[in-house]
């Protein structure tokens, strides 16, 4: 074989190498964000969702503090939907519009619950993924 | 997430909106039995079915290390019968605790106490 050939073949392998040590190292990023952030943004939503629970036990006297927890939790949920990827991206990402919705229509009780149990339901989604990716290392 | 385990958060959380809502009426009585509760127990009855909520201490394996073992608060939110006997448990999700704030709330009259308490200036 000619050397011009076997000097094609190995510039071919070493680009087949580099893409694979660049999306390696996509993933190695991608695991040591989710290992730096997500963890304390999931407590971080876990506070605003025991925050908003808590002023529905009287909604029409906690209005205001509401509309600021609401405020929290979006920045919390959206910081979080760029960190995460498949379906929990897809429920952060709807968390946070419904969010912003609740926040249009001021303190309509039933979408304030609503808002309430999609953010537990994120949490629980969370707490799953947090346990899949420890088997992983 | 799994379908089951949605279907958990999805009961409690009517069972706290129905508690904040007054729909669900939550008594307070002394803990019985073995069961080392923190503070009291917490019942109810929903569609004919009794529930108990409480906090109890529990001794577990420590999550880092499995030799160790350790004493911590755990909430409990049970099927119960008559004789106050545990016929089954909901899985532990976080917004067990959320529900428990409810129930405390509820029994501890703080709504009413507020409400008085500002009306009378």
């Amino acid at each position: 074989m000619p050397l011009s050939d076997i000097g094609s073949y190995a510039s071919i392998a070493g680009l087949l190498v580099t893409l694979w040590i660049l999306s390696d190292l996509g993933r190695i990023k991608s695991r040591y964000l989710f290992s730096a952030r997500v963890p304390e943004l999931a407590r971080k939503l876990r506070t605003h969702s025991s925050n908003l629970s808590a002023m529905l036990n009287d909604p029409a006297a906690n209005s205001s503090q509401i509309a600021e927890e609401l405020a929290a939790a979006e920045v919390t949920v959206t910081s979080l939907s760029a960190k995460v990827s498949g379906v929990v991206k897809k429920s952060a990402t709807s968390l946070a519009k419904t969010i912003r919705t609740t926040q249009r229509t001021g303190s309509d009780v039933a979408l304030l619950r609503d808002t309430y149990l999609a953010m537990i339901k994120l949490q629980e989604e969370l707490k799953n993924l947090e346990l899949d990716l420890k088997w992983e290392r | 997430m799994p379908a089951e385990s949605n279907q958990w958060v999805e009961a409690i959380a009517r069972l706290t909106a129905l508690t904040q809502e007054g729909a669900l009426k939550w008594e307070t009585r002394p803990p019985t039995g073995e069961r080392t509760v923190v503070d009291a127990s917490y019942y109810t009855t929903h569609k004919d079915r009794r529930l108990r909520l409480e906090k109890r201490m529990v001794t577990e394996e420590d999550e880092y290390s499995f030799r160790r073992q350790v004493r911590m608060e755990r909430l409990f939110l049970e099927f119960v019968d008559d004789n106050d006997n545990s016929l089954w448990a909901f899985p532990r999700v976080d917004a067990l605790e959320d529900l428990y704030n409810a129930v405390r709330f509820q029994t501890a009259g703080v709504k009413d106490f507020l409400d008085d308490l500002l009306s009378t200036g």
